[in-house]
């Protein structure tokens, strides 16, 4: 319970940081020309974090997959493992 | 690798090496399909990187979007163009699965894919004369700019790999293709016409 | 791999075309250039990595102590280069950064140590494409010359920065170095072109020429930091290609992708360059931990606490490694809600970077620890990138960041993270893997006199700027004789101490360069394994022959098992059976 009770409080958090106006921040926060400029770059920002992960992440999964799929079939017959 | 110290005791000594039936080194898949994999990720990121640029420039411009000035790009004649890209791919894996048992018929598939591909390659040449001659320059406006460098930049992947079409279409022919090899240009093929789709859409429409 | 014995693996015919003709350089009896200059062995190639990054290094090295001495004594005559001017001081500080990120720290801690440990602790007797791996060296070779080229040309080097924001960098009226910045840009592409091919080659082989029954958790730390750093920098250099071919473009044909009075945005760059340049500061940290934890558990006899635990971490910050760019972007411009995110990612991410750290302290609690000089430079990279890291958290909370960014602060809080990763782990890593790359040891009275004659100084050199950089002192100003209030006579104190304190330390580096070259020729000769270690490079010979193992070796259990109870000897290697 403790632990889902703290993830609420991490996701309020998340929330209310979104909140953060640009007055609040800094004079130069106003370098965005316009309203679709600052939503292209959130946008562009959250696909290109998000892009590295989704290719490098299904890459390990297929990897680890024949990697198991071997060292299953390899443990049929095991070398001498020691501790 | 360990494969070449191997065959290189038998190349030295002429003896049969008995391999050990377990345990073995256990290659999880051919290493040029890694590779190429690996590559392609990278390139990924590469385009990822213009078309998120070409988002952003497409906010900041000076004036509406596309600049009223300049010529309209060819959406029609590219969706052809697009339909012949995807059709190649078909194709190439048509070529693939009957490679393992009738070869003769996998080069026919084979040739097929790698012409379809020049139609591609070619076609958006004859484009580009013609926007160049209607005035859409890299200079003219930065919608001009990114055109031509996210377009030209996947002309030149696709160039790359037609020269690995017809380098296997040769090989196949003679009967030396390797099955790794051509899965390797393959992978690479796939990425090129994968990847079109995506760029017409954020590049033409 | 043993193909005979692997029909049912789709694709593993791959190298069927290379067992027709055997690859170049295979062969015993060659000529010295193809020996030295067109060699496949891994082992060769990492030799040329680590010959030219050191010399770079010497480079960047010469770089730092001109530009330091126009900051501590300006407009006076600097011995072996002359009066400084503000032009070259631009392009020294730019080049040594370039130098030592690019042409130092990556040869060196991913392409050296990569290419040599790699096969050798696989147990494998090349890369799994060596005519690749030759192409990678010289893709970078040509990388270095380029770059040497741009520094003698009309107009001299490059001076926007190693970050080359625009319109410094874009236009010729601003930068004054047409032809400077534009061999720049390219050799900086050229180098990433090496990289990247290595980079494919390095976890290729990792994945499918790993020794019989080495599994997974088998491998050792640094293959396994080496190749979750070839994967994050894979996935992230993409982008600033695409950037440094915008770039060019602007330099060469006038095209305005970063000119926003023709509907660009200089921004755009600055999100491209350090969608890279953030993820490139883990790329380097990984391989460092992994030396530093390898030397560490041979050293305390003692079995890595937590194997799996470090693996996870690294993995982690690979994750949030790309969480973490826009943080650059705090005071240029950004959006406030986009900040505070980064700025919670950036706090995060020190997180497994601190958990790594307490796990090479918990392996070393209740080891029988031996002082070796390789063991001193390990200990000491836990020591100053504690100091690195924390002070990263001022410059990651947005909050005091407006405040420090672009002074002496970021400058030596990143010389706290660099200089351990680059220089101080690479000398862990180089005197624990000398015996095994040359078969001899090196001197270590000489090694333990450099040791203290590089960490005590490196200290005075960096906390001074921390001083400065607090009382406001900017970056990249050629003198601030014309800043009243950063001219006053304590603050040139400080950078008096600094550039004294570099001098004292590139004089002991000839300390290493002597013991290095000499145990090279004259060095006791190193057995087998000198350190009693139980990975695979210490069961060939020292040093390796082309091939590596006499037979092939078969792995039994993971690394690191040290001390094991009821056993006469402290070690157990990886290939002896049980």
């Amino acid at each position: 319970m403790a632990r889902r009770s703290r993830a609420f409080a991490a996701l309020v958090a998340l929330v209310l940081s979104t909140w953060a106006a640009a007055a609040a921040a800094c004079p130069v926060c106003f370098s965005a020309r316009n309203a679709d400029n600052r939503a292209a770059f959130v946008e562009t920002t959250i696909f290109m974090s998000a892009l590295p992960l989704v290719l490098v992440g299904a890459f390990l999964w297929w990897a680890a997959r024949r990697i198991r799929h071997h060292e299953g079939r390899a443990s049929e017959s095991p070398p001498q493992r020691g501790p | 690798m360990g494969t070449e110290s191997r065959l290189a005791i038998s190349r030295g000594t002429g003896e049969v090496v008995a391999f050990p039936v377990s345990p073995r080194r256990r290659p999880i898949a051919s290493s040029g399909v890694i590779g190429m994999t690996l590559f392609v990720i990278a390139e990924t990121m590469f385009f990822a990187g213009l078309v998120s640029a070409f988002t952003i420039v497409k906010t900041t411009a000076l004036t509406p979007w596309p600049p009223p000035n300049q010529p309209r790009l060819p959406i029609e004649s590219t969706a052809v163009n697009t339909l012949a890209l995807l059709v190649s791919g078909v194709v190439l894996l048509v070529s693939s699965r009957h490679f393992a048992r009738d070869a003769a018929r996998a080069v026919r598939w084979l040739a097929l894919s790698a012409g379809l591909g020049a139609f591609f390659v070619v076609f958006q040449g004859a484009e580009w004369v013609a926007l160049l001659a209607e005035g859409l320059t890299m200079k003219s406006s930065t919608h001009g700019a990114f055109f031509y460098l996210i377009v030209g930049a996947h002309g030149l992947h696709a160039l790359a790999a037609l020269g690995g079409l017809c380098w296997a279409l040769l090989r196949a022919r003679r009967g030396t293709l390797a099955p790794d090899a051509f899965a390797t240009v393959r992978v690479f093929w796939y990425f090129v016409v994968a990847l079109w789709p995506l760029l017409y859409w954020r590049v033409y429409l | 791999m043993a193909q005979p014995a692997n029909q049912e693996a789709p694709g593993s015919g791959t190298r069927q075309s290379e067992t027709l003709a055997p690859p170049a350089g295979h062969g015993e009896h060659e000529g010295f250039f193809k020996k030295y200059l067109f060699s496949t062995d891994h082992k060769a190639i990492a030799k040329q990595y680590l010959f030219t990054g050191m010399f770079m290094g010497l480079i960047g090295a010469f770089m730092a102590y001109t530009f330091r001495f126009q900051l501590a004594f300006p407009g006076s005559h600097v011995p072996g280069f002359g009066v400084v001017s503000p032009n070259e001081y631009n392009a020294l500080v730019t080049n040594h950064g370039s130098i030592m990120v690019f042409w130092v720290a990556m040869p060196v801690l991913i392409a050296a140590f990569g290419n040599y440990l790699i096969p050798l602790m696989l147990g494998c007797d090349d890369m799994a494409f060596p005519r690749l791996n030759r192409l990678s060296y010289q893709v970078f070779f040509l990388s270095v010359v380029v770059l040497l080229i741009s520094l003698f040309v009309p107009g001299g080097g490059f001076g926007g920065a190693w970050t080359a924001y625009p319109p410094l960098s874009s236009k010729a009226e601003y930068s004054l170095t047409p032809l400077g910045s534009t061999l720049w840009l390219v050799a900086v592409a050229l180098e990433f072109v090496a990289f990247l091919i290595g980079g494919i080659n390095f976890v290729t082989t990792t994945m499918n020429s790993r020794a019989p029954g080495m599994k997974l958790y088998d491998i050792p730390i640094v293959v396994w930091m080496i190749v979750i750093a070839s994967l994050v920098f894979m996935a992230s250099v993409g982008p600033l290609v695409a950037g440094a071919v915008m770039l060019l473009f602007d330099q060469l044909f006038g095209t305005a992708f970063y000119d926003p009075a023709r509907g660009g945005d200089p921004l755009l760059w600055q999100h491209l360059f350090w969608f890279f340049g953030h993820p490139e500061v883990y790329v380097v940290l990984l391989p460092a931990c992994g030396i530093v934890a390898e030397v560490i558990t041979v050293f305390s006899r003692k079995k890595l606490f937590g194997y799996k635990t470090v693996l996870y971490t690294a993995i982690a910050t690979g994750i949030v490694s790309f969480f973490v760019w826009a943080h650059h972007q705090f005071v240029a411009g950004i959006d406030p809600r986009m900040a505070n995110v980064f700025t919670a990612t950036t706090v995060i991410i020190s997180l497994p970077v601190a958990e790594m750290v307490f796990v090479l302290v918990a392996t070393l609690y209740g080891g029988s620890i031996k002082l070796t000089t390789p063991m001193l430079w390990a200990l000491a990279f836990i020591a100053e990138f504690i100091i690195g890291g924390v002070t990263g958290l001022f410059l990651g909370a947005s909050g005091s960041d407006i405040y420090l960014h672009d002074t002496y602060f970021v400058l030596a809080h990143f010389h706290y993270t660099f200089v351990p990763i680059a220089i101080i782990a690479v000398f862990a890593g180089l005197t624990y893997w000398f015996p095994k790359m040359f078969g001899r040891h090196m001197n270590e009275t000489l090694g333990k006199i450099h040791f203290w004659g590089t960490i005590i100084p490196f200290n005075s050199i960096f906390i001074p700027l921390f001083l400065l950089g607090l009382a406001g002192q900017h970056r990249r100003i050629y003198s601030y004789e014309g800043f009243p209030e950063l001219a006053r006579p304590e603050l040139q104190q400080l950078r008096i101490i600094a550039t004294v304190s570099l001098i004292v330390m590139l004089c002991f580096q000839l300390v290493f360069l002597f013991n290095f070259v000499r145990s090279m020729f004259r060095g006791r000769i190193a057995e087998r394994n000198p350190w009693k270690a139980n990975t695979l490079e210490w069961v060939a010979a020292s040093p390796p022959p082309h091939g590596n193992f006499e037979t092939m070796p078969t792995v039994y259990r993971g690394p690191y098992e040290y001390s094991v109870p009821n056993r006469d000897e402290d070690y157990w290697p990886q290939n002896q059976p049980a």
